[in-house]
């Protein structure tokens, strides 16, 4: 209702003086030719943090860490073990053999220990 | 029980003994004939697998030969597998000019030995079972003589073979020491009571000989290169019929011997078997050479049969057999196949070797998809079904933590199965393969159909046999 | 064998789905074709065997298989990462599944019958269930895909060709949602009321932060395959609801989104197979030259969005109520997430249809042919009929969703 009147009274009542007020330009103009700067503080807030979150969780969450730790981690380091697994496989004889009696010790005091557990 | 009788219940063994001894006699006089004497070998096989099926049980030679349904079902599928090992070693031998009639032999008497090893009932003959079988597993790895690492092979698995047969004696004997007895039953009964250590530390002993004849970890380390090494053939039949034998072996120490002593045992096979996942999972990821890596896929599925006897139960002995019996079909089959592959008469053998596999010999490729998908787990193939009877025992024995491990074991292993599917089937091959050689094409495809689709028809087959044989170890 | 009110909609969609993708396929696969028929019909099948099996061992025989021809498709036409793809999602779902069936083997166990009627009726301990719930999300978590483990779906889709991405995000991603109401739900009723504010959680953050991440992306799939765990996420949420109207609306969502994500993918399918790529910044300006296919997509896009009249916005309103009367707070939050999904789905849509054709190689850019049209004109049909006609749906789901959540209400007794 006001901003009828108020309408009214600028471009009705006093025909002229609409384009006055918009040559002089002045900041109450501006601010509600740029539609009370709506675009623009929207830009500010909600876009660029959207923007700002988006790239976050992307490139640090998906990509750093769900997948670091996730898939891509997991299959490095289980690669890591089988490189490490098969470099005891040094083709000597006695190193196999060392390892079997490293077994038959283990399992040996596995075996104790969890007997008397 | 009289001689007659005896005889009787190792009628199988005498005619592979016999044969044996027949065709080294003829070999050694027409050593030309080498077709013939494969032949008659896998008559001999054939007919022992036979007499063995309809022949009478009972326990023979003061206990120390147990003929029952478990050493049936043992006794068939060794038996057919070593037939099936036969005309495969041999085509494959005679394309590298090596005309030798040693070969079919030596089968038969790994056979003879792990006959014995099935139907062994006291810690002797167990003993000469595993000696016999595994003499005639180190000449067949070093067969192929002019190739070096063929040599290396059979002379590592010879030098580590002794160390796990002393590990074998030095427990049988404090076994006998403390328990007065080489015969199971008798051990049964002292083991039952409590305080034995030292008998379960024989025990352990003898676990540990037995974990290296069927490649479980700690006691692994000469599979990878005794199978890279030996020839191709010669694997297929390695990783097949002496795992099978030597798990029956086991069953039949613990459930005859130990049965008193369940949760003492179950501690040890639980250790061993997902050591044995692991292993078999994290160290095949880095290899290259396509036998190494199945040797460690080899080393894995151990580990999921042996949970199967850990459980403890008649269940776990039933899913260990169904295991070992559809996991053999699997490693035969896709040994077969890698014998039967080569490119400008050069064996294939990496997994590079196998790019665009699938355009250059579809059957082939697609036979070995279908083994690699089996070993994976993947159901509707028989190694899918393998692992459910498994992971079932495992979980209704209370081991439900283990059989957890042990699946997501097997998805680590996952991984070199798709790679070797992915280069099969997703990479440019790098030149023609040349023609695959008949016999082992047959059987690695032939193989392959059983996998899947025929595994449904005969599961149900295999599961009553399977049950019949566990009930004869007669757990709870 | 055998469906029910919940699962032939499945088996509807599925072949609905199927011949599209077939069609789709017609120009962009030219190598090895024999292989990819093959591939796909045998994906149909276990795909249909997955939603119609009553034996819980034969459903995780589809359920699993299932993975092999995908594996296949993305391994062998997709695109230049596809290896690294196919064995991400090939693994990830499978360590998923792992789970489940030793749960599986469990149940069996426990109830001593794999029949799933039989195990809807048996009654599992409280504690067992806590475990049983836990194996079985694992593998159904994975598969929607529920945040965080949703990371393998953009690179799948991404390196998938076409008609693989519109299976996976059509149909395949379904299984994860019909897993939840076939047997976490029913079999597990304390289970899941007791996780449920977990699920919500989960559910939310997949809305927000995938919408979020969705709108930076820079290629057409990514976007739209984050958008899918986005909407995922509003499935989960009306699943574990409990009350009618979110599992009518989290039926309703699926069906919805397996049109319409399935439609889009075939949308930049479309732009793929004339210019070979999926990088927004390389389009603009395409209503240009290709009104009827900016006239398309915009349906499509305004579907995602959940604009009236759409199928998309029944789901998705349905789901909110559902919602809202489990949990206010969850509603509200995940009602920023229509915001955003409209967000990013206009922004992609105004960057790549709308503006100046500034790109010299698109001058030449063709409209819709007639074989696209024939795709596509299904698809735009049952988008609106959905929207306007959504009883069509709930007539058939009704009495299935009304025994689900009877059954639910009295084991949880509320």
């Amino acid at each position: 209702m006001l901003g009828l009147l108020i309408a009214a009274y600028v471009y009705l009542l006093r025909e002229g003086l609409g384009a006055r007020l918009a040559a002089r330009g002045g900041p109450l103009y501006v601010f509600f030719y740029n539609k009370w700067f709506f675009d623009e503080l929207y830009q500010a807030t909600f876009v660029r943090a959207a923007k700002f979150l988006g790239d976050l969780f992307w490139k640090g969450g998906d990509q750093k860490i769900i997948d670091g730790l996730g898939p891509d981690g997991v299959s490095a380091v289980s690669y890591a073990v089988g490189r490490g697994t098969g470099r005891l496989q040094t083709g000597y004889v006695y190193h196999y053999a060392f390892v079997m009696l490293l077994g038959v010790a283990g399992l040996l005091t596995y075996a104790l220990w969890a007997w008397n557990a | 029980m009289t001689f007659s009788t005896d005889i009787g219940l190792a009628f199988p063994e005498l005619i592979l003994a016999g044969a044996a001894l027949l065709l080294l006699v003829w070999g050694a006089f027409a050593p030309r004939m080498t077709a013939a004497i494969a032949a008659a070998a896998v008559v001999a096989l054939l007919g022992a697998a036979f007499a063995a099926a309809t022949g009478p049980l009972g326990r023979a030679f003061a206990g120390g030969l147990i003929a029952d349904d478990a050493a049936v079902f043992a006794k068939v599928a060794i038996y057919a597998a070593s037939a099936v090992a036969i005309p495969l070693g041999q085509s494959w031998f005679e394309r590298r000019g090596v005309k030798n009639f040693e070969f079919p032999v030596l089968i038969v008497l790994a056979a003879l030995g792990m006959g014995m090893m099935a139907s062994a009932g006291d810690l002797i003959s167990l003993y000469v079972g595993i000696e016999l079988h595994s003499l005639a597993l180190y000449i067949l790895a070093a067969m192929h003589r002019e190739d070096g690492k063929a040599s290396e092979a059979g002379l590592k698995y010879f030098v580590l073979g002794a160390l796990s047969s002393g590990l074998l004696l030095y427990g049988s004997s404090l076994i006998y020491g403390f328990a007065g007895s080489t015969v199971f039953a008798d051990i049964a009964a002292v083991a039952g009571q409590p305080g034995n250590t030292g008998l379960l530390f024989g025990l352990v002993f003898l676990i540990c000989g037995l974990a290296f004849k069927v490649s479980a970890a700690p006691f692994h380390m000469w599979t990878p290169d005794v199978y890279e090494g030996a020839p191709t053939p010669v694997v297929a039949f390695f990783a097949a019929a002496p795992k099978l034998a030597a798990m029956v072996l086991f069953a039949r120490v613990l459930a005859e011997g130990f049965a008193g002593a369940i949760p003492q045992w179950q501690q040890v096979l639980v250790a061993i078997a997902l050591i044995s996942i692991f292993v078999g999972a994290f160290a095949g990821l880095a290899q290259k050479n396509l036998k190494r890596l199945w040797a460690y896929s080899s080393i894995a599925n151990i580990g999921y049969a042996v949970l199967g006897l850990a459980a403890g139960t008649n269940e776990g002995v039933q899913a260990m057999l169904v295991f070992m019996v559809l996991y053999m079909i699997d490693v035969t089959g896709f040994f077969a196949c890698l014998a039967a592959l080569s490119r400008q008469g050069r064996a294939m053998e990496t997994i590079e070797d196998m790019a665009g596999l699938i355009k250059q010999q579809p059957g082939i490729a697609l036979a070995m998809t279908a083994f690699s998908l089996s070993a994976l787990g993947l159901p509707p193939f028989s190694g899918f079904f393998a692992k459910i009877y498994v992971f079932k025992a495992a979980i209704d024995g209370g081991l439900t933590w283990a059989a957890v491990l042990g699946l997501v074991g097997s998805v680590v292993a996952a991984f070199y199965y798709l790679r070797l599917i992915k280069v099969m089937w997703f990479d440019a091959a790098p030149g023609a393969t040349d023609k695959p050689a008949f016999e082992a094409r047959l059987i690695g495809v032939g193989l392959a159909l059983f996998s899947f689709p025929v595994v449904v028809l005969a599961l149900r087959g295999l599961d009553q046999a399977a049950a019949r044989a566990a009930a004869a170890f007669g757990l709870a | 064998m055998g469906v029910d009110g919940i699962s032939v909609l499945f088996v509807l969609l599925t072949a609905f789905l199927m011949p599209l993708c077939i069609a789709a396929s017609w120009r962009s696969i030219e190598n090895r074709v024999p292989e990819y028929m093959i591939a796909f019909l045998v994906l149909e099948t276990l795909v249909i065997g997955v939603f119609c099996a009553l034996d819980i061992v034969l459903f995780y025989v589809f359920f699993e298989f299932g993975l092999v021809p995908m594996f296949l498709i993305i391994g062998i036409w997709g695109g230049a990462r596809r290896v690294y793809a196919a064995f991400k999602f090939f693994l990830y779902t499978l360590l998923g599944s792992v789970l489940m069936l030793a749960a599986i083997l469990a149940m069996i166990g426990v109830a001593g019958t794999s029949s799933i009627p039989e195990l809807m009726a048996y009654k599992f301990d409280p504690n067992l269930q806590t475990w049983l719930w836990l194996a079985f999300f694992a593998s159904f978590a994975v598969k929607m895909p529920m945040w965080p483990v949703h990371t393998w779906l953009p690179d799948a889709h991404v390196e998938a060709p076409t008609a693989g991405s519109v299976i996976l995000a059509g149909i395949l991603l379904k299984m994860g949602g019909y897993g939840f109401m076939r047997f976490s739900l029913p079999m597990f009723p304390n289970a899941s009321e007791m996780f449920t504010p977990l699920v919500f959680a989960l559910s939310v953050i997949a809305v927000v932060y995938t919408s979020l991440v969705a709108f930076r992306q820079t290629d057409i799939k990514k976007l739209i395959a984050y958008s899918s765990v986005a909407h995922m996420g509003f499935v989960t949420m009306g699943i574990f609801s409990g009350n009618a109207a979110g599992e009518q609306g989290a039926l309703f969502q699926m069906i919805s989104h397996g049109v319409i994500s399935g439609a889009l993918f075939l949308c930049v399918g479309v732009v793929y197979d004339r210019m070979h790529t999926r990088e927004i910044a390389f389009y603009g300006g395409l209503v240009n030259r290709m009104p009827w296919y900016a006239a398309v997509f915009m349906l499509f896009t305004m579907g995602n969005v959940g604009l009236p009249g759409t199928s998309g916005f029944v789901g998705e309103i349905l789901t909110m109520t559902g919602v809202y009367q489990a949990s206010t707070w969850t509603a509200i939050v995940a009602a920023t997430g229509v915001i955003l999904s409209a967000v990013y789905a206009l922004t992609l849509y105004r960057r790549v249809i709308f503006g100046e054709l500034a790109n010299p190689k698109l001058a030449a850019i063709e409209d819709l042919d007639w074989r696209e049209w024939v795709i596509f004109l299904p698809l735009i049909v049952s988008t609106l009929y959905l929207g306007v006609q959504p009883n069509s749906v709930f007539n058939v789901t009704a009495a299935s969703v009304d025994q689900l959540v009877s059954v639910y209400r009295a084991a949880v007794g509320g």
